[in-house]
């Protein structure tokens, strides 16, 4: 009889270890907070180097954290200068930066080199697993001055990479038009900025209007319609050289040129025949051709990016929505269908999400996207008065033109419309902002 | 009536209304009214109103007209001022006319050139109804790009949604 | 325990067996052991004095007289030693015969004996294996109903077991889900979720806890297809630790070993 007894409690035993199941738990909340990163000035090594001491030094530190901040993806923890700044990984207390709320840690180090050239380092530092080697460890060897802002946002891009794994747009660029009222004259200045607003230069400059700047793919050129003569033309300016060639200067519109994805053809608009239409314009041939015809108005294409249709706005409806043409077949359907009235398309990388700008019920005018595949819209701006959208390279972000305080000024947000700033160019009117496409580093 | 009479009558009045039709436009080109030959004001034959030159004149200065929103149709008012430029024009064939179409700073850059440019069409038809012949017209869609008001209201809307003419010479 | 109360009588039968077979080999299979002749000369004590006494006479006559004598003694011994001897011998024989016969009445009494024996531990056996039979009806009776004693005892102890498994089980779900709620809640608050990501991203890591609560290992089961999004999971997983964990080892059992799917839920 015990024999039997202890079988059974044997058995039980056994199977209750055997059978022991792993947990399964769904994680599916979290801290929309940012990705916590505490980024260190970068420390000198030679600290009586008078170039040490001057702001390029906490320049490279401070644009990476400004690149990241104002990416609305990333909380960043700002460091003091102190004895306390770790010089390398092996100095990282990881308890320290624990407490401080930081789950990645940038540190870096500026090492000169005379004759004026230095080497820039860095680390980049998981600090829940300070056991293993830094997630990034790299060093530039020989830089100028000079050459520290690029560099700084070359390294925002490999952070930003390595910590969600999607390309960074902080190399890029962007181009927009600036308009300074004098008592004589109106000064209209096609410009090209960092990608944060900041190491402006101007391209075009004029007393006559200026309007609608697009990048070439390979951010070569920059397609923009000008007033010169009191008439509108499409032209295309070599940032290169400066040079303008001028592409189209019909009776009527010339404008709102769009690059094809393969950069040989330029979708324009033009109203020589009658009301404004879609053309077509083979940039090596030169060849012209009609995309769209009948009375309505058709304006602002946007290439898909696998170069087979064009969105863009037309009244042919009665009010403007955003339509797409193929080019096989110039046959047009019609895409959205939320409220009154959507121009200005354009579509992120993946061809998957729509961005416009929408009128809305009250009457204000917003930044929208819409998910094609199902149709739902989404206002992502809360002002009166945006328009021009332009998304980055990587889709993750929109520069719009919108108004502050009786002023025409930029402003970026995320996609989803959670995190929102200002860009801070230039005093002064700024409109209608381009972004370049990814740059090839030189 | 027989034929040949018929005749007669339709040669004989049409020679009369062409001789009165030369002695009319002989009389346009002695002076800027319409006066016929008995020496009536038939200025009001273009308007379909009679003006005085004072009225005129005042009309004459006004180079702007102005539309509502999303709209791009001549009021009553804007077709009186229109009338005047037309008939200067017809009244001085070495000026060319630049009509300049904008709108109010809401919407779309793109489309707003699109409804600039309906604007001025619109100005530019309608002169030529008026026997403004078209080569001495040229239109230009500036959208929102030029405004007169800066400010962002009702009022400065309404003030940067038009027309404007702009006179030159030919040649 | 049948198998075991037969064999222990079949081993004593055998036994007496082979030991009554062995008497009988024993003693029908030999000689009979003849008891020992024994001479008893004291019968005739004075023959040695006689011989003695008369030593000087006619040397020749005496000696022939003497030998007469001594022939005739000698015969006379002889005659009455032969006579002696017959009748020992008839004596023996009588003896021999007597004993033969006593033998064989022994050995018949004994054959009777043993038949009797025999037909008694036959009898004796038919009693016992009817007795065995019954004893062991009895016991198949006694058995089978032990056995469904046993079985209902069984089945009882099962039950009751089983009750208690359940109770335990019940109260392990609790614990486990107690423990699985704050599990999700600590890392859910020290996870940081990103719009960088799509909507539908998932991955799913497997973590390895130690009894204090800490990471033993985290491995990833599926990638998200962004390593970045995977390592960020792993880090809310790390920030976590130590978690909570139960004294109670089975109950840690159930806990040391987790997968965590990871979903952006609503954005």
């Amino acid at each position: 009889m015990k024999y039997s007894r202890f079988l059974l409690i044997f058995i039980a035993l056994y199977s209750s270890v055997a059978m022991a199941k792993p947990l399964y738990i769904e994680i599916t909340g979290g801290q929309n907070i940012g990705i916590p990163i505490a980024v260190a000035p970068f420390s000198s090594v030679v600290p009586n180097d008078p170039i040490e001491r001057a702001v390029e030094v906490e320049n490279i530190s401070a644009i990476i954290k400004n690149d990241l901040q104002n990416s609305g993806h990333f909380k960043t923890l700002s460091v003091a200068n102190d004895a306390n700044l770790p010089r390398s990984s092996v100095d990282v207390k990881p308890g320290f930066w624990k407490n401080y709320g930081a789950e990645n840690l940038l540190i870096g180090s500026i090492i000169p080199k005379g004759n004026g050239v230095y080497d820039v380092s860095f680390q980049l530092i998981d600090i829940y697993q300070d056991k293993k080697p830094p997630l990034l460890n790299v060093r530039f060897h020989n830089r100028t001055p000079a050459q520290f802002r690029a560099l700084a946002h070359f390294i925002s891009d490999m952070i930003f990479k390595k910590l969600t794994g999607v390309r960074g747009f902080f190399s890029t660029r962007i181009a927009y038009i600036t308009v300074e009222r004098f008592k004589n004259e109106t000064v209209h200045t096609l410009t090209v900025a960092d990608a944060d607003g900041y190491n402006d230069k101007p391209v075009v400059s004029a007393n006559y209007p200026l309007m609608s700047p697009r990048w070439s793919p390979d951010g070569k050129k920059i397609a923009f319609v000008s007033f010169r003569g009191g008439r509108s033309s499409i032209n295309a300016v070599s940032l290169d050289t400066g040079k303008i060639e001028m592409l189209t200067r019909f009776p009527g519109i010339n404008g709102a040129p769009a690059w094809s994805p393969d950069g040989k053809k330029l979708a324009l608009v033009l109203s020589k025949d009658g009301a404004p239409k879609l053309y077509v314009l083979d940039l090596i041939s030169r060849d012209l051709r009609q995309l769209t015809s009948g009375g309505a108005i058709d304006t602002e294409p946007f290439w898909h990016p696998d170069g087979q249709s064009i969105l863009f706005t037309s009244n042919r409806g009665g009010k403007p929505q955003i339509y797409r043409v193929l080019l096989q077949t110039s046959e047009v359907t019609r895409v959205t269908f939320n409220g009154n009235y959507n121009v200005t398309p354009s579509l992120t990388p993946d061809g998957k999400q729509l961005i416009m700008l929408h009128q809305s019920e009250k009457g204000a005018y917003n930044i929208a996207v819409q998910d094609l595949s199902s149709g739902k819209l989404k206002i992502i701006t809360k002002a009166n008065l945006d328009e021009s959208p332009t998304l980055a390279p990587n889709g993750m972000m929109v520069l719009y033109g919108t108004r502050e305080t009786d002023q025409n000024v930029l402003g970026a947000v995320t996609l989803d419309g959670k995190f929102r700033m200002r860009l801070p160019v230039q005093d002064g009117n700024v409109k209608e902002p381009a972004w370049s496409p990814f740059l090839v580093e030189g | 009536m027989s034929f040949k009479k018929f005749a007669t009558a339709v040669i004989v009045s049409g020679v009369a209304f062409g001789l009165v039709g030369c002695t009319a436009s002989k009389n346009r080109n002695a002076s800027n009214e319409y006066t016929d030959s008995n020496g009536v004001n038939t200025a009001s034959n273009f308007y379909g109103e009679v003006l005085s030159p004072e009225q005129e004149l005042a009309l004459l200065n006004q180079k702007v007209v102005h539309f509502a929103y999303d709209d791009s149709r001549l009021t009553q008012q804007d077709e009186r001022v229109l009338n005047v430029h037309a008939k200067y024009m017809l009244d001085h064939p070495n000026i060319s006319l630049r009509i300049k179409g904008h709108t109010d700073e809401r919407g779309g850059r793109e489309y707003n050139i699109a409804l600039g440019e309906r604007r001025a069409q619109t100005v530019g038809r309608f002169l030529e109804t008026k026997g403004v012949p078209s080569n001495r017209l040229s239109e230009v869609s500036y959208g929102k790009e030029q405004p007169i008001s800066l400010e962002s209201n009702d009022a400065a809307w309404a003030e940067n949604r038009r027309a404007e003419l702009e006179y030159g010479e030919i040649g | 325990m049948h198998a075991f109360r037969l064999s222990k009588s079949l081993i004593l039968s055998i036994t007496l067996h082979v030991m009554f077979f062995a008497a009988l080999f024993t003693t029908m299979a030999f000689e009979v052991k003849q008891p020992p002749i024994i001479i008893n000369l004291a019968k005739n004590p004075g023959n040695d004095k006689k011989i003695v006494q008369a030593a000087l006479i006619d040397k020749r006559a005496v000696d022939l007289a003497n030998q007469r004598r001594v022939a005739e003694e000698k015969l006379q011994q002889e005659k009455i030693l032969e006579q002696q001897r017959i009748v020992e011998l008839a004596q023996q024989e009588a003896e021999r015969a007597k004993q033969a016969l006593e033998l064989a009445a022994a050995l018949k009494a004994q054959q009777q004996a043993m038949l009797e024996q025999v037909k008694q531990e036959k009898a004796k056996k038919i009693q016992e294996q009817a007795k065995l039979e019954q004893q062991l009806q009895m016991k198949q009776q006694i058995a089978q109903q032990q056995h469904l004693v046993k079985q209902q005892k069984a089945a009882a102890l099962k039950a009751q077991h089983d009750r208690i498994v359940a109770e335990h089980h019940t109260m392990l779900e609790d614990e486990i889900e107690r423990y699985r709620a704050e599990f999700a809640a600590a890392i859910e608050e020290n996870r940081v979720l990103s719009a960088v990501f799509a909507k539908n991203i998932r991955c799913k890591l497997k973590i390895m806890l130690m009894p204090d609560g800490s990471i033993l290992n985290i491995k990833v089961l599926e990638s998200s297809g962004n390593v970045a999004y995977d390592e960020m999971s792993a880090k809310a997983v790390y920030k976590s630790a130590p978690f909570p964990m139960p004294q109670d080892q089975e109950l840690y059992k159930q806990l040391r070993e987790v997968i965590l799917s990871f979903k952006n839920g609503e954005q």
